[in-house]
């Protein structure tokens, strides 16, 4: 860490600013030629305060907020005489609408998530100048694989509209991994609709801890009942229970024996495998 | 079921224009109709488990939508309501607010959570018995509101209230010495969260403080009446072990206190900082009691005719979080970001358990037992990567994670007390992006594997996922996905080997702009193989537990419109497909077709035909088919 720390500093010499100043055109100027984009901007998009707001400094001057001066564009109608996000690196473009939305508290943990080291831009999920699809349903356009694990009969109720991606994973970022977003301070995002799940627990199950839930269910969807990453209790069982070596999971003791129905079904006996308020052995 | 991101792809083709439409002020879209299902061959618990729609009137969707309504209220409002009528899932929004002023989000939602699969935590089931002695039928409903004060000003409160309850029945085992007993459980959980913060927005700095509280209850309680057998077949010194009745109760309450903050600061013009600070502090405090009789079985030789328990439970589990990341861009073309994350957190708890069993014509046992527990978990995550843009269209990367802790666990006979995870991550990826019309990304991660907590952690692993998207004609968008995860435990003799890959291609066609016809297809093929040895206990050798899941699946949907005036009727064929094959084959069909005709520009009434079949060869109890047909009346204003 110290290193690349060092290396960057290093750079700091030669650093630069991609930000520009001087004139400014103003919104009416460039009312005068985008005049259905102004209206609609001005009457319905959020960012349309800025036209009014004289805390950020646009006032007046919404639309080179994001695009940057347009007085060279304005002057020769010549496209490339003005910043588009839309066509800028991902990077850059994404620095222009953090400048305001860094902190709002989705934002947080933005640089450790996929969306942000893919060079996803902010711009591919939200139109900015006309209200488009719900952000929320446009996550299969890119990851496929997750979209059709929702059409396997034991899956999450996203296809029924019931919920959407965002209600367990924060698209803009997060401090724990795949962007699971986090409820009531740092809880995995899981236990807002599982709640009796949540502890914490006299006795607890370990892996619900250290693992989270992903240990033992898939979360989008699976062939397997309840979400199971197996397809019978005792299988997801033993693969850790199996006594064998260093890590977690001993393995149960010899009167279990797999020959009876009532052993293969772990969780008949262990019923509180989330974990127990009363038995250490997850009984009651 | 319309494929959820369809619009997204839709628009993505309109997003090129970016002319808005004139708008009208309010909005107003009405969907209503009512369904019929024809009675569900096969197993209905199994199509409720799984589908779950029923008949009857229904209330599809309505919206309305207010914008720049002069009003000292509001100035814009939008709510919504989907899935009414005694639908599985029944949601409403409500979303409104004035410029500068406030603005309130709120939803509710009511999700049927049915589970009762005849094959699932059944011990009977080769007896002929279909009982799931596992299943539920609760619901559960949800509440979200959350009012933010003077958004777009530089001090920013706002206030969230939260409620999540579920209510309802289910099946549930009574275990007692030497059996188990299917009986009757009532489920009645519940959450109540409240949040406040405000937020403080300078030119340079955004912070974050929040503070929040959650109260919570879970009082189920199991109970029968009448005489059950239990699962332990046979006579027991020629008697037969029985629960005559049972009341257990679980009566959990709890809360959290929890404060967090957060930065986000641009440091100086190539460098950019947030950090962010959580502490909470979980806790439970739990009475139980239970009361069986029947006739159950003590230490293998005698037999009791009663238990009483008396339980009290304490746990607290106080945990700090910390993350701090940094981007720093020392040149235009490159530049560096650097995370790391903590999190702290033990569970310490305390229970009292006291029993009494009581015995015909003797004298009562007494039985106290009290424990101290505690769970301590310490995990740590850094991460460094660089990024490269070679070129305005190419951006490489590379970098470096390591993932280390440690965690404590109560003693136990069943597994050691203390763990560590060790995990040293290369990543390194490629972003290339030559214009609107193709992207194409690939992400790959792999560690030579140190020390994991479970035999089937992620351990010794390669990890690869690569995309492309590309507009190859006008009206022609297709992306692909190919994505692998390789992952090895040889150590603790696992011999753990898993190896995932998954296939998926998209197309999109929008001939002539999508006014005659429209064709959205999407395919999955996956394929999981897994082996791990373990051990079987009652005979203390090794097996080796095999899985392979090799799944087709197909969504596709076909829209057709005969002719090209405004008020065309509309066909729409399609649906999805999954197919798995391997350890637990499944098929799965829903196909639908839709015919809609609009009577004018704000009224078009619909018909739809949808089959929902689900079948299993080796489970040939769990399944379903079953015949939906929908007539509706779709109004806009």
């Amino acid at each position: 860490m110290r290193a690349s720390l060092a290396i960057a500093l290093l750079f700091a010499a030669g650093a630069f600013a991609f930000e520009e100043g001087g004139e400014w055109a103003g919104t009416e100027l460039c009312q005068g030629c985008h005049e259905d984009i102004a209206k609609a901007f001005l009457k319905s998009n959020p960012h349309s305060s800025l036209d009014t707001n004289t805390r950020r400094g646009w006032q007046t001057r919404a639309c080179e907020a994001c695009h940057g001066s347009g007085v060279k564009h304005a002057e020769s109608a010549e496209a490339s005489l003005i910043r588009n996000p839309g066509k800028l690196a991902v990077a850059l473009a994404d620095k222009t609408c953090l400048s305001c939305h860094a902190n709002q508290p989705s934002r947080s943990g933005r640089v450790m998530t996929g969306h942000a080291r893919q060079q996803v831009s902010c711009v591919s999920c939200h139109p900015v100048h006309k209200k488009g699809p719900d952000p929320r349903t446009q996550c299969g356009s890119c990851h496929q694989g997750e979209s059709l694990s929702f059409a396997k009969p034991h899956s999450h109720p996203v296809r029924q509209g019931a919920m959407s991606c965002a209600d367990c994973h924060n698209p803009h970022g997060g401090v724990l991994s795949k962007a699971v977003s986090t409820f009531i301070g740092n809880e995995p995002g899981c236990l807002q609709c599982h709640g009796d799940k949540r502890g914490p627990f006299a006795y607890e199950h370990a892996p619900m801890r250290t693992e989270g839930c992903g240990a033992c269910h898939e979360p989008h969807g699976s062939t397997n009942p309840r979400m199971l990453t197996r397809p019978s209790i005792a299988q997801s069982c033993l693969e850790c229970h199996a006594g064998t070596g260093a890590g977690f999971g001993g393995v149960p003791p010899a009167f279990h024996d797999l020959r009876s129905p009532r052993y293969r079904n772990c969780t008949t006996c262990h019923m509180k495998i989330h974990g127990s308020h009363v038995s250490k052995a997850l009984l009651r | 079921m319309r494929l959820p991101w369809a619009l997204a792809l839709a628009s993505a083709a309109a997003a090129q224009d970016i002319s808005p439409v004139a708008e009208k002020p309010v909005k107003l879209t009405l969907d209503t109709g009512y369904r019929f299902l024809s009675s569900p061959g096969g197993d209905f618990n199994t199509y409720r488990s799984v589908v779950n729609l029923g008949d009857g009137p229904k209330l599809f969707g309505a919206d309305l939508r207010v914008d720049g309504w002069k009003n000292p209220l509001f100035d814009t409002l939008d709510l919504s309501a989907n899935s009414w009528g005694g639908e599985p899932y029944t949601m409403l929004r409500a979303s409104f607010g004035r410029k500068g002023l406030y603005r309130v989000h709120g939803d509710y939602r009511n999700a049927a959570y049915f589970n009762f699969l005849p094959s699932f935590a059944n011990p009977g089931l080769e007896r002929g018995s279909l009982i799931n002695q596992r299943s539920f039928d609760p619901r559960r409903r949800m509440s979200n509101v959350e009012v933010e004060v003077l958004p777009g000003n530089w001090l920013v409160p706002y206030f969230a209230y939260q409620r999540d309850a579920g209510v309802g029945t289910g099946i549930t085992p009574y275990v007692a010495n030497g059996n188990e007993y299917p009986a009757a459980t009532g489920l009645d959980d519940g959450t109540h969260h409240f949040r406040g913060g405000v937020r403080l927005e300078f030119k340079k700095a955004h912070v974050t403080l929040e503070q929040g509280s959650s109260v919570f209850h879970d009082d189920q309680r199991v109970f029968s009446a009448s005489r059950i057998g239990g699962n332990r077949e046979g006579l027991i010194f020629g008697r037969p072990l029985t629960l005559d009745s049972i009341d257990q109760r679980y009566q959990v309450t709890g809360g959290n206190h929890y404060a967090k903050a957060m930065l986000a600061a641009s440091l100086t013009r190539w460098a950019q900082a947030t950090a962010h600070y959580i502490y909470s502090r979980p806790r439970t405090s739990v009475t139980y009691q239970d009361r069986g009789t029947g006739l159950f079985l003590l230490g293998g030789t005698r037999f009791f005719n009663g238990l009483e328990s008396l339980g009290s439970a304490e746990a607290r589990m106080p945990r700090t979080a910390g993350a701090f990341a940094v981007e720093l861009r020392p040149l235009n073309r490159v530049r560096f970001t650097q995370s790391f994350w903590t999190d702290r957190f033990h569970n310490a708890s305390s229970a009292l358990l006291a029993e009494r069993i009581l015995f015909a014509g003797s004298t009562p046992e007494l039985r106290n037992a009290f424990t101290s527990e505690r769970l301590v978990v310490n995990y740590n995550r850094h991460q460094t990567e660089g990024f490269v843009d070679v070129t305005r269209y190419l951006t490489l990367r590379a970098g470096y994670r390591h993932i280390w802790g440690d965690a404590t666990l109560p003693s136990s006979l069943l597994s050691p007390a203390s763990g560590s995870i060790r995990q040293p991550v290369g990543l390194a990826g490629f972003t290339f992006r030559p214009g609107n019309r193709l992207s194409a990304n690939a992400d790959y991660e792999g560690s030579p594997g140190d020390r994991s907590y479970f035999r089937t952690s992620l351990h010794n692993y390669h990890r690869l996922r690569t995309r492309v998207r590309g507009q190859v004609a006008k009206s022609l968008t297709a992306s692909g996905t190919f994505s692998f995860l390789d992952n090895k435990n040889p150590n603790q003799g696992a011999a753990y080997e898993l190896n995932t890959r998954t296939t998926a291609a998209t197309l999109h066609w929008l001939p002539a702009e999508g006014k005659r016809a429209s064709v959205l297809g999407e395919y999955a093929r996956t394929s999981l193989h897994s082996n791990v040895f373990y051990l079987i206990p009652q005979l203390q050798q090794r097996a080796q537990s095999l899985y392979r899941d090799n799944a087709h699946s197909v969504t596709a949907i076909v829209d057709l419109h005969p002719s090209k005036a405004e008020r065309s009727p509309a066909i729409s064929v399609g649906g999805s497909f999954v197919t798995a094959a391997g350890t637990r084959p499944v098929r799965y069909y829903q196909p639908l077709g839709r015919a809609t005709l609009p009577f004018s520009k704000a009224a078009q009434c619909y018909a739809e035909w949808r089959w929902h079949g689900m079948a299993q060869p080796l489970l040939p109890m769990e399944g379903f088919r079953t015949h939906q047909f929908t007539a509706g009346l779709r109004l806009q204003h």
